[in-house]
């Protein structure tokens, strides 16, 4: 067999090491580059962000847009209510999708066959079939001024459920067996075993439903009809219908106070939410 | 009941101390599934069949909304073929790059991590934050793609109000917004091939490409057909991304299903029944997919 | 056939230096095993000498020529894994033909050399098959096939039978001494069982914490050790160490090297002790002797005793191997060592 000389390959792998270096580095700056843009733009003057060529850094830094913005939309209003409904998504959803979870990993009761078929065509069913009729139910319930439209279909949640039942499911039998043999009641099995064992998931699971309430847009633009209980992503339409001609700086600058809890989120977290929505996947 | 097979079931689950306590447990939750997906899945078909705006009286119009759906306006059948357009570019660049990228990132490094790391981060955002972001960029007087052109001496284009152009502007902001999540998906399940078949592979002097299309790609293939699915399904109810940058336009270029839904619903007059027709036939292109989804996870299982 | 040389070859992972500065020659058509406790870094050397798990620093040279940065593919070794490293998507046929396909062998040539192969290692049944649908024992053959289709001049083996059961562990052993007899070609096999290696090898060379610490025949590694660690690694039960009242030295003997003597008998070495435990082995019995110095274990044909009795036990002066603190072999003046092992008086 001919063997080339020791160097060739060295020098080939070098060659495509640099070149594969230089493609990283610009795709890093395609796939942030947009967010880094928002936030240049939320600074600058109106003039400027309409000049030709664009400046890549405010020429004059100033938080006028921010100022502008504040005082067009009542922000501290949008901001609460997206939080409220958040965090009420995430409270109820512990509370009804966990014993919900557990019921289905550990026991055996009538009917649980065709419970789970239910819950697994749920999983299956998006929220942008079934609006029209959601719609109708909270209108005829007079709920359409709350906050609950945007919760309460939110707080069971069959991919929750399913995620959950999962982890349940991979904690070792004996152990339950042998906290039975200690005398456990089941609500301290479940309090003291199951929850601390699963962990993980639990959180992941709450950490995918905060982000995804927070980030929703399609169904509190359908359920919503006041300002006083539409959420921040809502809140950005408003200063698109303020004027004609788009003031970009304004718009990203209400962007960047949308974007700002997630990213933050991230940047704390990306170890851990990486390697769960790795996990996620392989499930 | 229980009692009669207390060590049968599959999953280890246990006899219940007190008959009740499962059903206290799942109760809460299946009630909340039959009030808020259930009765609305039921309803939203009932509906179809009626002509209704949320005040009058509900009329019985049997099919007279399909027919109208799909032989006497033109705009649902747009919309559909729009969808159609929108999924195939979405699913061939997202599992296309994904894999691409998933290849390449695949050694341990700081840089891959960082990388991977920055792709996904698109991901997270609202799909309504990055859809202002891109719809800015794309602006066709002052946005940066423009003066990027302008700089390369190349002609301009008007992006999202050239209507031949608009729905894979849209498009392009879906697959860069999910590309980082596919792509941690595809690695990781590459990542689970053993090393040793590829160093198997190595001294066997297999060239690259014929290592992944004869080793690589048959082995995350379960993974990628139930990417697949995800990704078709997810493109087919797309809604804020087009909401948001184009609402439809220019003309009715980019209307897709679920803008479609909405605009008779909520803004032409209420048109509920006839909504609720078109509801219903996303239902059901949603459920053959669906269908297949289940096949493939069976299959999967049984697999392994 | 190849002989291969790695010069002072360094390996780490990270922080973690696996092998420093090693250097070895594996002589050309050998049997040479690399043996091992977990960890040693028998399996890091065999993947250099691949290509797969390249060297930090240092050379590998095969007859000569320095491959140590040429790719895997292209330097005519072949390797059985232990985990088989089967391509679980295609079926056997396309698994031993894979290789050949990829140096683009011409297609006539391609079917004979696989069915021939298929033949000598009794898979032609199976070729159309995938390998989930064979045996442990029969994929272990497709790893082997696949292995000799190349003709390689060299054999890379990692542990390749111990996913096998014992009985077909012990068939396997013997068909691949067979096989090396009949190819000639150079094989390198990597093995933490030192039974295996003594079986099989031409050569042995023992590893421990990334360092050589003897090679040799399987004779020389088994009847004149260097040091404690090879005593003790080599044969079961292990080498008795003992260390010697007032002195710095400490003195070994194999169990199967002892001798119950009879009242009245002495030998160069003669202690008094007490069975704490026999062990029925078939053909020999092994027995546990608390004797001064600590408890001894002793393999012989002598089925008589039983726990308590009280035994004298006797070594011949050939079979006593000293050590120094380091647990280096002394071999110099041993006849005078000898003097120190005058048993107390009770």
């Amino acid at each position: 067999m001919k063997l080339h000389a020791p160097r060739t390959y060295r020098l080939r792998r070098r060659a495509l090491g640099l070149v594969s270096l230089l493609f990283k580095v610009a795709m890093v700056i395609f796939f942030l580059f947009p967010f880094y843009w928002m936030i240049t733009t939320a600074f600058k003057t109106y003039g400027e962000s309409i000049q030709f060529p664009p400046t890549l850094w405010p020429e004059t830094f100033t938080p006028e847009a921010f100022a502008d913005v504040w005082q067009r939309i009542d922000i501290p209003r949008y901001f609460k209510n997206s939080l409220l409904v958040a965090l009420g998504v995430v409270v109820l959803q512990a509370l009804f999708n966990i014993p919900a979870a557990y019921g289905f990993a550990r026991y055996e009761f009538k009917g649980k066959k065709w419970m789970w078929a239910l819950v697994m065509l749920a999983f299956m069913i998006p929220t942008q079939i079934t609006f029209v009729p959601v719609y109708i139910l909270f209108s005829k319930a007079k709920l359409l001024g709350t906050l609950w439209p945007q919760i309460l279909p939110f707080a069971a949640n069959a991919y929750g459920i399913f995620l959950m039942r999962q982890s349940f499911l991979q904690v070792p039998d004996e152990l339950v067996e042998a906290a039975r043999m200690d005398n456990a009641s089941e609500m301290r099995i479940l309090v003291r075993i199951m929850l601390p064992m699963c962990r993980s998931s639990i959180i992941t699971a709450e950490l995918f439903s905060f982000i995804s309430t927070w980030n929703s847009y399609f169904w509190p633009l359908v359920m919503t009809n006041s300002d006083k209980v539409r959420p921040l992503t809502l809140a950005m339409q408003r200063l698109q219908d303020a004027h004609q001609g788009l003031e970009w700086p304004v718009l990203m600058a209400a962007n960047s106070l949308l974007v700002l809890p997630v990213l933050l989120l991230f940047l704390l977290l990306s170890r851990q939410i990486l390697s769960s929505f790795g996990y996620r996947g392989i499930k | 009941m229980s009692r009669r097979k207390p060590k049968q079931d599959p999953h280890g689950a246990e006899r219940a101390p007190h008959r009740l306590t499962p059903y206290l447990l799942v109760g809460p939750a299946m009630v909340l599934l039959l009030i808020f997906v259930f009765y609305p899945l039921v309803n939203l078909v009932y509906l179809s069949f009626f002509d209704y705006n949320l005040i009058s009286e509900k009329t019985f119009v049997g099919l007279k909304n399909y027919e109208v759906l799909f032989f006497l306006k033109t705009d649902f059948l747009q919309a559909l073929r729009n969808t159609a357009v929108y999924t195939i570019t979405v699913l061939f660049f997202s599992l296309l790059l994904a894999v691409l990228f998933a290849l390449w990132l695949e050694p341990e490094s700081r840089m891959n991590r960082f990388l991977q790391k920055s792709m996904f981060t698109p991901y997270l955002i609202s799909m309504v934050s990055c859809a202002y972001i891109w719809s800015w960029m794309y602006d066709a007087d002052s946005g940066i793609l423009n003066a990027m052109l302008e700089l390369f001496g190349l002609p301009l284009s008007r992006w999202l109000n050239d209507s031949d152009l608009a729905l894979f502007c849209v498009a392009a902001v879906a697959v860069w917004k999910s590309l980082g999540y596919y792509l941690i998906l595809v690695l990781a399940s590459i990542r689970t091939i053993p090393t040793e078949i590829l160093e198997a592979a190595a001294l066997d002097n297999t060239p690259p490409v014929r290592k992944f299309f004869r080793i690589t790609l048959p082995m995350i293939s379960p993974q990628l057909f139930f990417l697949l699915i995800t990704i078709t399904i997810s493109s087919f109810k797309v809604f804020d991304v087009v909401r948001v940058m184009t609402d439809g336009g220019p003309g009715n270029a980019t209307d897709v299903l679920v803008t479609y839904i909405y605009r008779y619903a909520f803004q032409m007059n209420a048109r509920v029944g006839y909504a609720s027709a078109a509801g219903t036939v996303l239902l059901v292109i949603l459920m053959i997919l669906t269908y297949f989804y289940f096949r493939v996870l069976s299959k999967r299982v049984y697999y392994r | 056939m190849a002989e291969i040389c790695l010069n002072h070859v360094s390996k780490s992972f990270g922080s973690t230096k696996v092998i420093e500065d090693l250097s070895l020659t594996l002589r050309s058509g050998a049997f040479t095993v690399l043996l091992g406790p977990s960890g040693c870094g028998k399996t890091t050397l065999l993947r250099m000498i691949a290509g797969i798990g390249p060297a930090t620093s240092g050379q590998v040279l095969m007859d000569g020529v320095d491959i140590t940065d040429v790719p895997p593919g292209r330097r005519n070794v072949a390797m059985v894994f232990q985990s088989y490293a089967i391509y679980p998507t295609m079926t056997v046929r396309e698994n031993i033909e894979f290789c050949l396909k990829n140096n683009k062998v011409p297609k006539a040539e391609r079917k004979r050399r696989v069915e021939q192969v298929a033949k000598t290692v009794g898979l032609e049944e199976y070729l159309g098959r995938k390998p989930a649908q064979l045996s442990g024992g029969q994929r272990q053959r497709i790893a082997l096939a696949r292995a000799l289709v190349k003709n390689p001049a060299v054999f890379l083996m990692d542990e390749p039978l111990s996913n096998l059961d014992a009985k077909l562990r012990t068939a396997m052993r013997s068909e691949l001494i067979q096989l090396h007899q009949e190819l000639g070609a150079t094989f390198v096999y990597v093995t933490h069982d030192q039974v295996e290696s003594m079986a099989m090898a031409d050569h042995i060379v023992l590893m421990n914490a990334g360092k050589i610490m003897q090679q040799g025949a399987p004779e020389v590694i088994y009847q004149d050790p260097d040091n404690i660690f090879t005593a003790q690694f080599i044969g079961t039960p292990p080498t008795n160490i003992l260390p010697v009242r007032g002195q710095e030295f400490r003195l070994g003997y194999r169990p199967e090297k002892v001798s119950f003597l009879p009242d009245g008998e002495s030998a160069d070495y003669t202690r008094r002790g007490t069975i704490v435990t026999r062990e029925m082995l078939g053909a020999e019995v092994l027995y546990k002797v608390r004797i001064a110095e600590g408890d001894v274990m002793v393999r012989s044909t002598c089925f008589q005793y039983s726990a308590g009795d009280v035994v004298r036990l006797g070594v011949d002066e050939s079979s006593l191997y000293f050590f120094d603190k380091e647990g280096q072999r002394i071999r110099e003046g041993c006849g005078a060592l000898l003097s120190h092992l005058e048993e107390a008086q009770p």
